[in-house]
């Protein structure tokens, strides 16, 4: 018989994923001072799941489950060193039903309805028609409007949109025009930036409120927002005038054919209005009482229910982003109930240095980070240290890495966004570099700062 | 027969009624309902079959990537990369697979058959 799962790609996959593990083995079998046995075996499971998150052998999602089978059987076994008992286990398995994962998907949910009923374009363009044709103006409309949708939808779903809005604009300048690169680098980097806003803009925001949900430690959807919004309002305005600088237009007007919106059909207009009332709810959850988690499976409800949304919709509803926020967060448990994180933390020598020069160190390393893995991973393996870290607040510092996680735009890599735009083949890699670099500097010191003022 | 051997198989669609090969595709949109082809004999003016879109790419890929994006959820940089990268030379290549697999070993059967017997699983 065929074996055709062993194709030479699988062999590739199996040779990374057996080089992890053994990596794990051995980090694990060393003799390391202060830390107990269930503390080694964590760190050779978080060298197996960095491994395997930094080399993306598979997808992200299926490093969750490897994380989960191994905590399980190495630690949380019967007579395994966390000394744990019967379904005691179960405590690596819940964090993928975790509030803070349900709540992200009422935001899938609710992003799927407004996708597939068109009203994400209708948003944009009803926006963009306003905006004038000055090409600075036109630019910090399309930058806000993608901004703000990216909050509420992913921030891949919405540089798709708006880079299929632009396009057509981006292609009636001349070829030589440097504003083109400027139109084309803005999407991305203000859909980076508008994740920033919500609970539900990116997954890192979640896994930064799951880990500090663990903590006891919660943030309200609310809470999130009044420091979020501020700094997306920041750093969408600081990198609208570095693209503008950069990029400077030739040209005075832009050439846009404004298309007449038909009016909303009744379907669309009851979407939009369950959106409305979810958002109230999340944003007065501390008055009415009634949790995010629980308000976010109202559209779930809604949709499925009353048949707006179908099992195809349900199936594409990006669980895989969900079983990413699950293993990290799964992997948290373990780092801090082995003892692990605290080891670590007192490994680096925070001592009597200053709380923003050690927000300047997370967010720096997170940004690196991020550059060349996804986001979700980065915040995965950090925020489980940087919490444990006693000179800062723990809100602070997951808040600040999960924010900082989202701001790398420096290579077509870094984040989906980017890699879309850089598809479009109006820009290089060169011309993002020369971007992405400066704004994602500037997007560190601007978000340390807020973060430790506002906190 | 190469769908014994490989798994795959294809055919040109035809009128069951005048057994022409030459069709026209209507296509039907509804707000809030998934694209359907409804395939007209060019020849006859005969009903030849329906059609549910789940996806759609045209020769202009990269715009066809955008709207395929725009109800995906993508976590990698990397792997949007790739997909950003294959997706025209990968729509490109199967074009040309399947010409090559009718031009060569063309089914006969009827795309009942196909769809039920064999790719059933694939629905």
């Amino acid at each position: 018989m065929e074996l055709i799962i062993l194709t030479r790609e699988n062999i590739k996959t199996l040779i990374i994923l057996a080089a992890a593990l053994a990596a794990g083995f051995v980090v694990s079998s060393l003799n390391l001072p202060g830390l107990s046995e269930a503390g080694r075996i964590t760190l050779g499971i978080f060298t197996t799941a960095a491994i395997l998150w930094v080399m993306e052998p598979f997808p992200l999602y299926v490093t969750s489950f490897i994380i989960v089978i191994l905590e399980v059987v190495l630690l949380a076994r019967e007579g395994g060193p966390l000394q744990m008992t019967g379904k005691e286990y179960t405590v690596f398995l819940s964090p993928f039903f975790d509030s803070v994962v349900v709540l992200f998907l009422g935001g899938f949910v609710m992003a799927k309805a407004v996708n597939r009923y068109g009203l994400d374009e209708r948003i944009s363009r009803s926006i963009l028609a306003r905006v004038g044709t000055r090409p600075s103006i036109f630019l910090l409309g399309m930058m806000v409007t993608t901004a703000f949708l990216s909050m509420w939808i992913s921030n891949t779903a919405t540089t798709a949109l708006m880079v299929t809005v632009a396009i057509p604009i981006v292609k009636s300048f001349p070829g030589e025009e440097p504003f083109r690169k400027a139109l084309i680098l803005g999407i991305p980097f203000s859909a980076n930036i508008g994740g920033i806003g919500t609970p539900i803009g990116t997954p890192p925001n979640a896994i930064a409120m799951g880990i500090l949900n663990q903590m006891e430690l919660e943030i309200s959807f609310i809470d999130w927002m009044l420091r979020g919004i501020p700094v997306v309002i920041i750093l969408t305005a600081v990198c609208w005038f570095m693209l503008c600088r950069i990029f400077p237009a030739g040209v005075d007007r832009i050439r846009m054919e404004s298309e007449e919106q038909e009016p909303m059909d009744r379907k669309s207009k009851f979407i939009l209005s369950v959106f409305l009332v979810v958002v109230a709810l999340w944003l007065t959850s501390s008055y009415h009482g009634i949790p995010s988690s629980i308000v976010a499976l109202i559209p779930f409800v809604v949709f499925f229910g009353l048949k707006l949304l179908d099992g195809d919709d349900l199936n594409a509803l990006g669980w895989g982003i969900l079983f990413i926020i699950g293993g990290g967060m799964s992997l948290g448990i373990a780092m801090r109930e082995s003892g692990l994180s605290m080891w670590i933390v007192d490994l680096i020598p925070f001592a009597g240095m200053d709380i923003l020069m050690i927000l300047f160190i997370f967010a720096v390393a997170a940004a690196l980070m991020t550059t060349f893995i996804s986001n979700s991973a980065t915040a995965n393996l950090l925020i489980p240290i940087v919490v444990g870290v006693p000179a800062v607040a723990p809100e602070t510092s997951a808040v600040v890495v999960a924010l900082a996680a989202s701001a790398a735009m420096i290579l077509p890599i870094s984040t989906p966004p980017n890699a879309i735009a850089y598809g479009s083949g109006l820009v290089n890699v060169r011309t993002m570099i020369r971007g992405g670099s400066i704004i994602t500097a500037i997007s560190i010191i601007i978000i340390v700062i807020f973060i430790y003022l506002l906190f | 027969m190469r769908y014994r051997e490989k798994k795959e198989t294809a055919r040109i669609e035809h009128c069951e009624k005048c057994g022409s090969t030459a069709t026209k595709n209507n296509i039907y949109f509804l707000k809030g309902e998934y694209v359907k082809v409804y395939v007209e004999c060019a020849d006859c003016g005969a009903f030849v079959a329906r059609y549910t879109l789940r996806g759609y790419t045209s020769n202009r890929t990269y715009e066809s990537l955008l709207r395929n994006l725009r109800s995906s959820r993508f976590n990698s940089g990397k792997r949007t990369m790739k997909a950003v990268e294959l997706f025209g030379k990968d729509v490109e290549e199967q074009f040309q697979h399947v010409r090559d697999i009718i031009r060569e070993d063309e089914d006969q059967r009827r795309m009942e058959e196909i769809i039920e017997e064999d790719f059933r699983e694939e629905l």
